[in-house]
């Protein structure tokens, strides 16, 4: 027996539909879904994914001690009204959309005022599609096409990139193999569906007459042809969203195609009356467009999961099915009708039962969803989670170390624990120079380093090596220490009374060290 | 991306080695019983190792492995005979001219691209059929093809001029953990020095409550993620605990001498460090080969300051007996043309020329191949850099036609499927 | 730039007569009607010239006429490149060097084709420069062996060797007064020697004339040459940006001889001009040179000590130029440079044809009168 899937899930009910349609797969796989996750497994898995780190000390034990039946959903939502919700939206969003392609002030601003204001996805993505001078708080958006017209060494500016990075980043479709011919296996992608959006990028180019990211548009006069490397039929396209209608370029007279004209002294490159960019901004990011709402919805499943509905997350097609279709379809309907702000659907996602179970007993053959799963951590949530750890107790103060070096903090961790530039970080994949950064890195060191009412100093204050062991796993594994755990570090602390400073300091840097902190679980 | 569900033998290899070094005290962890026949057969072949010297920028093969005294575009320079009757080599390679029976010199090489930009690409990854793949680095598929050996160092280690650092581009398709760890001028990578402030017990200690937390962690669940974490921190350790590998001052002032002082000297003598301790591919890389000018004076320069490291480190190979498990490779990605230009200097040439190669799997004190009286075109069976690819799998006792990737359920040939090892090179 | 004030006001082109392959170093003899080339085909290619006043081929003539100019037989019994030729001081003997080695003395019109005397071995390979004493007693050679040796012309005994300060020896050159010998080295060192005892006098420095750029050492002061009284000394190389291609800056060193101070640094070009390859003094007070760099690079140039550029350059595109000689009168000037084919040319080596480049000689005249300032 299934659930009807005709009536279409709002942010309401969508937690409901989750673990409607699981349960459903649950049984026909007959198996049983595992435990939900203990409260401590909880807290930490939330705040990581709504806040960016772990939780503090006092945040854990507040949670733990609160007698409220309801604290898990009043967790999620003062998670999700803390100002660090928005930084850490604008940091997975950064790295969604960049791809450690480096940084630029005016991008961030763009990031964290949008992710601030509860911006709409749609809105979002049309500020980054067709980027405004103004006001100056958007402008920003312009790096993501502006950072990928650079050229490299020398290279041709890459516009094909650029268009492929379009379609995978927002609709969830990689056309790169559709750039010469029709998809070899994926029939959806057709070589249209690549060159009508490809006429629109190439004719823009990088602004040089101001400071800020801005792109130009030279006028959009004729379709591009093309032709498949296979049959050799030329053909013509304008600009098209892909999977759209196309557009007819409307034909000025010459001198006439220019809103604003371009000055030549001061290299202003002037303003088409009739934009690529605009038409682009309008169709594409659209609750029309039902590609537009299942990518976000499998991005934020993504997130929220470790995996997509469909995978890779850049191959949504018909040959590529989700492994749960009304899943998707209950998500991506649920952003819709939420008119793609995100807050409501994340919140939804945390209050089903499926989010909430634990990981533990996971092992090879289990069904997807019958289990937690493992997620990667990036750069910046260990980074936070570092600072929190072993800090004072309260959470991580931004402002704890001077702009600059806070600066150089965050670009060693990226350095370190970032992918390479274009390559999406997606799985857990620990790499020898993340190791030598935890083995040897100052940086790691000044925070075990006892000083400043840190972790370090409490511990080595407290003579109770029992109690020592309590706030030890407290504070970096956010949970309470089994027996044998204990046990363990009472021992090492006993061995090493006359150097008690350092064996407190190898202590918290094997569990900093440890798979468990680096993931979140 | 090629995932890690490996259940072969090497994974299980290794992972014993990570337990075996950290685990102090620790609770037993059962082990998966493996067949010792499989596993020596599995040692011996990653016990290959490759050391693969790069001259970038096309040694010119008439100033080195294939003269031609006095023809029109023979140049300066004489040809001398070697240790092996018959086979002449420039005057620019005098010491190595001693070592020619241990080496096989190719002379035959025809390939396809004389650009740097692409040509460099293309020969370093075998220059395979199109399929809208990035094919790795002969170094990233020979460590993945062989798998980790029983060193416990970085399998790909690249030393070079200039920078450093993780180099993941190698790896193509593989992904990035097969690219290379390169040692820029020699140094070892970032924060592989202990901090002070941490003793070697301490160090010592935090790697035990490390593994320690791991095992608690990883019951109950999946071991992958703590085996592939584990596995990087084994390695980071070994690293430092072996840094005096890369440390010069340590190196022998009799050795430093007989390599020579300068940069390529150094690197070569490093890579003999490297080589001994186990890494399984050694790239050297050596820079400022493409003469378009001043090719002459350029190569009693350059040619010189090769021959002497390479014979050098020839001959310690043969001496210790580490010849006969490592490949020698030393090449550039074309050679360079028999006119001469306005600049006294020559250009790129792919249709005709040589590379040298010695070690495991390789016939010794050979000259494969033939070109014309003026070096302008092979006269005898032209090999392509496909070829050359079959011949090194199948030195290091890889089937190089039926072994294949698996790209994501998509097989690749490991080398050109139109080329073919070169049976006259092989031993 | 001023151009010469000859009759017709520049610089004229009076001929060029091609060659059979690449050339590297233009000599006359006599009495200007033999001009010599040292052939990269290891053979000593000469011409008879008409007499200064009667006409030479026209300049894009494609092969000389017999009785105008005429190619003798070359000069065989040289291996590799030719490297080196001089006239002995009373302008009977050619004297000629290659990179394998071999020194040899034969008469300025040979037809025999055994020389008056050699050394197979007279330095351990490249041998590098020759130069003559004036008053005929003394033949200095350098080469790659890092050596100086002085051999007594007429019958090539050696005189007396000594190590050239431990560098590869690119130039020589003999003072005007018989008594003193410069050396240049590829490390941008002039060393003066005196010739009746050998010993070392001084090292100027020139040292931009040298880069290590990865492991190779590029560079060298490659020609030295005396100005007319011998109170000038100019060094010829260039200031090296790197090595493989080799980027440069053609340039010039002059230096006092009474206390090596240098006189001026002079840069003729930008980095893909490449090197100055010799540099010779005329005597109506000015210097002569050539360099050659990247393709089409390169120049043919008149200047005088002191001015902060040379006041003529070549009057057509005359690109790689690599030697230039002065006719006994004073009047004529024969450059070498490059000309062929430039890259690859793949598909005509396959079926046989690769021609290789040449160095046709053009023969430039100077005006009567010295130059106008």
């Amino acid at each position: 027996m299934w659930i009807s899937s005709t009536a279409t899930v709002t942010a309401d009910d969508l937690a409901q539909r989750i673990d409607a349609v699981l349960q459903q797969s649950f049984a026909a796989a007959q198996v049983a879904p595992g435990p939900v996750s203990s409260d401590a497994e909880f807290c930490r898995r939330v705040t990581l994914d709504l806040a960016g780190r772990i939780p503090t000390v006092d945040e854990l034990a507040k949670f733990l001690s609160d007698p409220d039946p309801q604290r898990r959903s009043v967790l999620a939502d003062r998670l999700l009204d803390s100002p660090e919700h928005s930084q850490r939206m604008a940091d997975l969003f950064h790295v969604m959309l960049m791809e450690r392609r480096g940084d630029h002030p005016e991008w961030t601003v763009f990031l964290r005022t949008s992710f601030a204001q509860q911006k709409p996805w749609d809105q979002l993505v049309r500020e980054i599609l067709d980027p405004q001078e103004s006001p100056e708080q958007i402008r920003g958006a312009a790096w993501f096409i502006t950072r990928r017209l650079e050229k490299v060494g020398q290279q041709e500016t890459d516009y094909p990139g650029l268009t492929r990075d379009i379609g995978r980043l927002f609709l969830g479709c990689d056309l790169q193999c559709a750039q010469c011919h029709d998809h070899l296996t994926i029939s959806d992608y057709r070589q249209i569906e690549f060159q009508g959006l490809y006429t629109v990028y190439r004719n823009t180019s990088i602004r040089t007459d101001v400071k800020f990211p801005a792109v130009a548009e030279k006028p959009l006069t004729r379709k591009t042809d093309f032709m498949s490397v296979f049959d050799k039929q030329p053909l013509l396209v304008g600009p098209r969203v892909p999977f759209g209608i196309e557009h007819e370029i409307p034909q000025f007279e010459s001198g006439q195609e220019f809103a604003v004209a371009p000055d030549r002294a001061k290299n202003f490159p002037g303003v088409p009356k009739f934009r690529g960019l605009r038409l682009i901004a309008e169709s594409l990011p659209s609750a029309a467009n039902r590609r537009f709402a299942e990518n976000l919805a499998n991005r934020l499943w993504f997130v929220m999961f470790g995996a997509g509905l469909v995978n890779p997350l850049d191959q949504l097609h018909d040959d590529n099915p989700a492994t749960h279709p009304e899943l998707l379809a209950a998500v991506a309907d649920a952003v819709t009708a939420a008119g793609f702000r995100i807050r409501p659907v994340l919140r939804q996602i945390v209050l089903s039962q499926a989010y909430q179970r634990s990981s533990l007993g996971a092992a090879a053959g289990a069904v997807p969803y019958q289990y937690g799963q493992e997620k990667r951590l990036s750069a910046e949530q260990l980074l936070a989670s570092v600072l929190t750890a072993c800090g004072t107790g309260g959470p991580a103060a931004t402002a704890d170390a001077p702009a600059e070096a806070e600066q150089k903090r965050a670009e060693a961790f990226v350095k370190a624990f970032g992918n390479i530039p274009g390559e999406p970080e997606l799985e857990f994949s620990p790499s020898l120079k993340a190791a030598l950064f935890v083995l040897n890195d100052p940086l790691m060191q000044e925070q075990i380093q006892p000083g400043g009412g840190n972790l370090s100093e409490r511990l080595l204050q407290n003579g109770d090596d029992i109690a020592v062991a309590d706030e030890l796993y407290r504070a970096v594994l956010s949970r309470a220490p089994a027996a044998e755990e204990v046990r363990f570090v009472c021992e090492y602390l006993g061995q090493r009374r006359e150097h008690r400073q350092q064996a407190i300091g190898n202590l918290v840097w094997g569990l900093l060290a440890s798979t468990e902190f680096c993931l979140n679980h | 991306m090629l995932q890690s569900t490996c259940q072969s033998d090497q994974h299980q290899f290794s992972r014993r080695r990570w337990l075996g070094t950290a685990a102090a005290g620790a609770a037993a962890v059962a082990l998966p019983v493996f067949d010792p026949a499989v596993h020596a057969a599995a040692l011996q072949r990653s016990a290959k190792q490759v050391l693969f010297i790069w001259l970038d920028g096309g040694i010119s093969q008439l100033e080195s492995w294939d003269p031609k005294p006095n023809t029109e575009f023979g140049g300066p320079f004489r040809a001398i005979p070697t240790s092996v009757p018959g086979i002449h080599v420039s005057e620019l390679l005098p010491q190595t001219a001693q070592q020619m029976q241990h080496l096989a010199i190719v002379r035959s090489l025809c390939t396809q691209d004389n650009a740097h930009s692409s040509g460099v690409d293309r020969i370093q990854r075998g220059d395979p059929k199109d399929r809208g793949v990035v094919y790795p680095y002969f170094g990233s598929a020979v460590t993945k093809l062989l798998g980790p050996n029983a060193s416990g160092l970085p399998p790909y280690v690249w030393i070079k001029p200039l920078s450093g650092g993780f180099m993941h581009k190698d790896a193509g398709f593989l992904g990035p953990q097969y690219g290379s760890l390169a040692f820029g001028d020699g140094k070892p990578p970032q924060n592989l020095l202990q901090h002070a402030n941490v003793s070697d017990q301490s160090l010592q200690e935090r790697m035990e409550i490390r593994a320690f937390a791991d095992r608690q962690y990883a019951r109950g669940r999946p071991a992958a993620s703590t085996e592939a974490n584990g596995f990087v921190y084994s390695m980071g350790l070994e690293l430092m605990q072996r840094r005096q590998l890369f440390d010069e001052s340590t190196f022998a002032p009799a050795d430093v001498q007989r390599y020579g002082t300068h940069d390529l000297g150094r690197h070569m003598l490093l890579a003999k460090r490297m080589l001994e301790a186990g890494v399984q591919f050694v790239k050297v890389n050596s820079y400022g080969w493409d003469t378009h000018g001043d090719n002459f004076n350029g190569s009693w320069s350059l040619v010189r300051r090769f021959d002497q490291p390479f014979a050098a480190l020839i001959s310690d190979l043969a001496a210790s007996g580490l010849l006969d498990q490592v490949l020698v490779i030393a090449m550039s990605e074309f050679g360079r043309t028999p006119r001469v230009n306005g600049h006294l200097g020559r250009d790129h040439w792919p249709e005709a020329w040589s590379l040298c190669m010695a070690g495991a799997g390789v016939r010794r004190g050979i000259a494969v191949g033939s070109t014309s009286d003026k070096g302008t075109w092979v006269t005898s069976q032209p090999y392509d850099i496909g070829h050359m690819f079959h011949t090194w799998f199948s030195a290091l006792g890889i089937n190089s036609r039926e072994t294949a990737w698996d790209n994501q359920g998509q097989p690749l040939p490991i080398a050109h499927e139109d080329c073919h090892p070169v049976t006259e090179l092989l031993s | 730039m001023q151009g010469i004030n000859n009759q017709q006001g520049e610089l004229r082109a009076l001929a060029k007569i091609p060659t059979s392959c690449q050339m590297s170093l233009l000599r006359y003899g006599l009495d200007g009607s033999l001009l010599l080339a040292a052939g990269r085909d290891g053979r000593i290619h000469r011409w008879r010239l008409p007499p200064v006043g009667l006409p030479l081929p026209a300049a894009d003539a494609k092969s000389p006429d017999a009785g105008e100019s005429a190619e003798l037989p070359p000069l065989v019994g040289h291996n590799g490149w030719i490297s080196s030729l001089e006239i002995s001081a009373d302008g009977q003997w050619l004297l000629s060097a290659d990179t394998w080695g071999r020194l040899a003395c034969w008469p300025l019109t040979a037809t025999a084709e055994r020389p008056h005397w050699e050394h197979t071995e007279a330095h351990a390979g490249w041998l590098r420069a020759l130069a003559v004493t004036r008053d005929g007693s003394c033949l200095a050679s350098c080469g790659a062996d890092g050596m100086v040796r002085l051999w007594n012309p007429a019958d090539g005994s050696l005189l007396r060797q000594f190590s050239g300060g431990g560098q590869d020896l690119y130039s020589l050159a003999c003072h005007p007064d018989g008594q003193r010998l410069a050396v240049g080295d590829l490390r941008g060192g002039i060393h003066v020697f005196d010739l009746r005892d050998g010993k070392h006098l001084t090292t100027w420095d020139a040292a931009e004339f040298y880069k290590l750029s990865y492991i190779q050492e590029v560079g060298g002061v490659r020609w030295v040459a005396w100005n007319g009284n011998g109170t000038v000394l100019a060094a010829a190389g260039c200031i090296p940006e790197n090595g493989g291609f080799v980027q440069g800056i053609p340039a010039l060193r002059f230096f006092n001889t009474a206390d090596g101070s240098v006189l001026q640094q002079l840069k003729l070009g930008d980095n893909q001009e490449g090197f100055v390859h010799q540099v010779l003094w005329h005597p109506e007070d000015y210097w002569m040179g050539v360099c050659s760099g990247q393709p089409g690079r390169g120049r043919f140039f008149l200047h005088r000590t002191a001015d902060e550029a040379p006041f003529c350059l070549n009057p057509q595109p005359l690109a790689n130029c690599h030697s230039a000689a002065l006719h006994p009168l004073g009047r004529q000037v024969a450059v070498l440079a490059n000309e062929g084919t430039y890259g690859q040319q793949k598909s005509m080596a396959k079926d046989g044809i690769y021609p290789g480049n040449t160095s046709p000689i053009h023969v430039f005249e100077l005006p009567a009168s010295g130059p106008v300032s």
